[in-house]
């Protein structure tokens, strides 16, 4: 009886944390107009960092988690305005069902994906890549998918066929099954800056393009930024900003999301018809 | 001399037996008619217009409100097949000018954040990377 206590004791102090397997949903104060804001929370890692969407007009500074009937309370760890992802840590759930990620989703396209839903898994395809809508470009292109059923509430996650993570559910399309996902690369990337400042910051380069111009060509350099100081001239078409290749204004916005301050990027032009490739340092911005 | 009343009596009596020609009254009575219609027509046009439309409508029959409603439906029918229709005209070809009207395309934006409702607006023009 005593070994059988003793053995007992000591497994549950060994005990790994139970996994969560439950959905788990971030729920933020409603809109202003009265309805409620939620998005499916997904690990993000072994420390119970979770990631969540926010929806625009939410206010991000005051989530719970849900976890089927029980609310837990959350500590918010930063939330960037850009991306609209919103990164917080639990304490009272110890080692959710952590995902594993992959690292970049650029060779995702054309692939079959599943959206890890509460009511089962929903087969869907990584159809392109959407950087511009109308006349307006975003500040980083998303993952368009197509789903055999509705589009999964914002913050699912969806798996390539090994499991690991690709994206999460940005939102909806105008019509019909189709759907936005921030790649797995822009979580990284937010990610990053947000455990460890709080908060984004983009790498500056002092370079000046014309978001009408049909080729990604540079209008201005500032003077004293990084770009001058690399030898970027006015009137150098952008090729390629580190393993990303530009062929328009939204590509080279893109491109310049993913850039951190003070690593160096490879950077090809093209100067008087003649390629050329440039080491490019981006700083802080300026205003900072 | 005077005649003598048997000669008086004979006399008479031969005049009652008298009678016009053969075709006379059809003569008298076709004279009297070319004299009417003379006198008509050199009565003022008006009055004798309206004299003639005025004995019309008071001799008006229903046999010849039935004569005047065929011909008109008649004249409305005929007419409707007789008018000439419009000719197909062929539009001139357009001649060149020396200026094009372009559409203007509304200015590319670029967002701040991703935010994708329609009331969203980015900045447009240059951008500072």
């Amino acid at each position: 009886m005593i070994l059988w206590i003793l053995a007992a004791t000591i497994q549950l102090v060994h005990a790994e944390p139970l996994a969560v397997h439950e959905p788990m949903l971030a729920s933020y104060p409603p809109l202003p107009d009265g309805r409620a804001c939620e998005s499916v929370a997904v690990p993000v890692n072994r420390d119970a960092l979770l990631v969540s969407v926010v929806a625009p007009g939410a206010n991000p500074a005051n989530p719970s988690l849900l976890m089927g009937n029980r609310r837990v309370a959350v500590r918010l760890i930063g939330y960037d305005p850009v991306t609209r992802l919103g990164f917080f840590q639990t304490k009272e759930v110890a080692a959710p069902h952590t995902a594993e990620w992959l690292d970049d989703a650029r060779g995702c396209v054309g692939s079959t994906l599943r959206a890890e839903t509460a009511g089962g898994p929903v087969k869907c395809l990584a159809t392109g890549w959407i950087k511009q809508i109308g006349g307006k470009v975003l500040p980083l292109a998303l993952l368009r998918v197509n789903f055999d059923r509705a589009v999964p509430p914002a913050g699912t996650a969806l798996t390539e066929p090994g499991g690991r993570v690709v994206g999460i559910v940005f939102q909806s399309a105008a019509s019909g099954n189709t759907g936005y996902a921030i790649p797995a690369e822009a979580v990284h990337r937010v990610q990053r800056d947000l455990v460890k400042g709080g908060r984004l910051v983009r790498g500056w380069l002092g370079l000046v393009l014309h978001s009408e111009s049909q080729s990604p060509r540079v209008v201005r350099v500032l003077p004293d930024s990084p770009a001058a100081g690399a030898g970027i001239l006015p009137g150098d078409v952008l090729l390629a900003v580190g393993s990303r290749q530009i062929s328009d204004y939204a590509d080279a916005a893109n491109a310049f999301f993913y850039l951190v301050p003070g690593e160096t990027t490879q950077v090809k032009l093209l100067r008087g018809g003649k390629p050329l490739a440039l080491a490019l340092t981006p700083s802080r911005p300026q205003a900072e | 001399m005077k005649p003598s009343v048997e000669q008086l009596e004979n006399l008479l009596a031969l005049k009652s037996h008298e009678r016009p020609e053969e075709g006379y009254w059809q003569d008298f009575l076709c004279e009297f008619h070319q004299r009417q219609r003379e006198q008509a027509a050199e009565k003022s046009g008006l009055v004798s217009f309206y004299n003639r439309v005025s004995a019309w409508f008071a001799d008006l029959s229903p046999s010849k409100w039935a004569y005047g409603a065929g011909l008109a439906y008649a004249t409305v029918t005929v007419a409707f097949f007789l008018m000439p229709k419009g000719v197909d005209v062929e539009n001139a070809p357009a001649s060149p000018v020396n200026y094009q009207v372009v559409p203007t395309a509304p200015p590319v934006e670029q967002l701040d954040e991703l935010d994708l409702s329609p009331s969203t607006q980015g900045s447009v023009g240059e951008q500072v990377f």
